[in-house]
């Protein structure tokens, strides 16, 4: 967006240190709720609603439409968004600074906006501490300089969800031999008030439940200005696509609440009926998170961070050869020490037998070592299913549907 | 042979176990330092007052007891006026509709 600094005509941005829209060349420093852009349409209406209060929100900076203007680059055909303002730009793609206006899109105006708690360099020094801290992660890797870190603000749908369900739910009593199954039935409702739905339809659902929590109550009434050096996605959600998502979250929260009813253990669902019904007084609102693509030995790795509380996100690559000597050297000095005290107590307790009876030794030693090959089995499952959690975040993080959503807002 | 034999029974089962325990070890280490925020937050946070219409402890196991308690227990629900009242309120539109502030 092209906001020009009333000073010296430079673009303004938006600094999230001292929350003001500032400018780079003359140094001047505007409060974002004051800036003007030439193309911004002011109508009263408090149509806001406050997302933790619920109270209507007074402000006159309030329009039914955002405009931007959707264009593509003569050189490269890649389609950008800008704002108004703007008669050129640099293209993402190709780098080419010439381009042609195609055509203008209308979008929704937001009702609120988060604006980015944190600078690109401290998102940077923040991505850089976490690669650092990775005991497994290739020398290589730390060493990465991040490079265009792009603060994206991503399109969420406060909701109020109504969920009511009504169960039959099993849990085990006792433990043990003594352990049983018993069947209870429940019904119930649950109001949800601000359920984030993430609204993009190019970032992955579960890749952007992660980047959450947010802090609501940081929520601004949304203004253009905000945006300012940021890149921006609206809402491609469709109502199918709200209630899937809205059900699926509020199915797990009452699910989870509802076990906690019952006086058993390892509860689940047997059969049910639910029916989730959304308010139709929906709140659109931007939430900040930052983007960087690595890429490394040939392969992309999108780290995002939560613009509001830091949170890193992703699958950091990993030494394979550093993993699996190190596995291989502990393993074996346990597995040495273990060997010689089964050899001892295997040859105390075969001492009787004769030397030619090895039949006699299996039998009468290999079930002394079955406690061993149980817990053995255990801590290898254990083990898997970490080591399954981190191959499925590096999955995600070399995912090309986050390459691509983020790949379009990197220069 | 009876040497032979305990020693090869110690190794094998000594062996498993180490390696069993070794990848224990550094699998957790490798999922805290290199699974970064790989966690979703439980969404508690956000979450409502669950208001429990009906409770039934221990009930047989059979199928057609189960449809009853479900159906009936779905009845109360959808008769309950904060469901008429939120029924009202509630997004009607069609699937393929994109999400927008409802008029």
């Amino acid at each position: 967006m092209a906001t020009l600094c009333r000073n010296c005509g430079y673009p303004l941005v938006f600094d999230p240190l001292t929350k003001n829209v500032v400018c780079d060349a003359c140094g001047s420093a505007f409060r974002a709720e004051g800036i003007e852009s030439y193309d911004k349409e002011f109508a009263e209406g408090p149509r806001a609603i406050d997302p933790v209060t619920g109270q209507p929100i007074e402000s006159g900076a309030m329009q039914e439409f955002m405009e931007c203007h959707v264009y593509t680059c003569s050189s490269c055909g890649g389609e950008m968004i800008i704002s108004g303002t703007e008669a050129s730009t640099t293209c993402i793609y190709c780098g080419s600074a010439s381009v042609i206006f195609s055509r203008i899109s209308k979008e929704k105006r937001p009702d609120f906006i988060m604006p980015f708690q944190f600078t690109r360099e401290q998102a940077t020094e923040i991505i850089r501490q976490k690669c650092r801290q990775g005991v497994f992660v290739p020398k290589e890797f730390k060493n990465l300089q991040p490079e265009s870190v792009q603060g994206i603000y991503i399109p969420y749908w406060l909701v109020d969800v109504y969920h009511a369900e009504s169960d039959v739910i099993s849990g085990e009593i006792g433990s043990g031999d003594s352990s049983h199954t018993c069947y209870y039935a429940r019904s119930g409702h649950m109001k949800i008030n601000n359920m984030l739905v993430e609204a993009s339809m190019e970032l992955d659902d579960s890749t952007s439940r992660l980047l959450e929590p947010y802090d609501l109550r940081k929520l601004k009434v949304f203004d253009e200005e905000y945006m300012l050096g940021f890149y921006s996605d609206m809402s491609d959600l469709t109502y199918g696509e709200l209630r899937k998502t809205a059900d699926f979250r509020a199915t797990d929260v009452f699910r989870r609440s509802m076990y906690k009813d019952i006086s058993a253990h390892s509860c689940r669902v047997v059969d049910g009926r639910s029916a989730t019904l959304i308010d139709k007084d929906l709140k659109y609102a931007l939430l900040p998170a930052w983007f960087v693509t690595v890429q490394f030995e040939g392969k992309p790795h999108t780290i995002l961070v939560n613009g509001e509380t830091g949170k890193v996100v992703c699958g950091l690559p990993w030494s394979k050869k550093l993993f699996w000597s190190l596995v291989g050297l502990v393993g074996g000095i346990i597995a040495l020490i273990f060997a010689a005290v089964y050899f001892v107590i295997g040859m105390f307790f075969t001492a009787g037998l004769g030397s030619l009876a090895g039949f006699t030794v299996i039998t009468s030693f290999i079930p002394l070592l079955a406690p061993v090959m149980i817990f053995s089995l255990i801590f290898f499952l254990i083990g898997f299913l970490f080591y399954s959690k981190v191959k499925r975040q590096i999955e995600k993080t070399q995912s090309a549907d986050t390459f691509n959503f983020a790949r379009k807002r990197q220069g | 042979m009876r040497i032979a034999l305990v020693a090869i029974i110690s190794i094998l089962f000594g062996g498993g176990f180490g390696f069993s325990i070794g990848f224990f070890i550094f699998s957790i280490v490798l999922n805290s330092s290199n699974n970064i925020g790989g966690k979703a937050i439980r969404d508690d946070l956000w979450a409502g007052k669950l208001v429990v219409m009906s409770r039934v402890n221990k009930i047989k196991h059979s199928k057609p007891l189960f449809d009853e308690h479900i159906n009936m227990g779905m009845r109360d629900l959808v008769a309950n006026p904060t469901y008429q009242a939120m029924m009202d309120r509630s997004v009607k539109k069609a699937d393929s509709e994109l999400v927008t502030h409802e008029e």
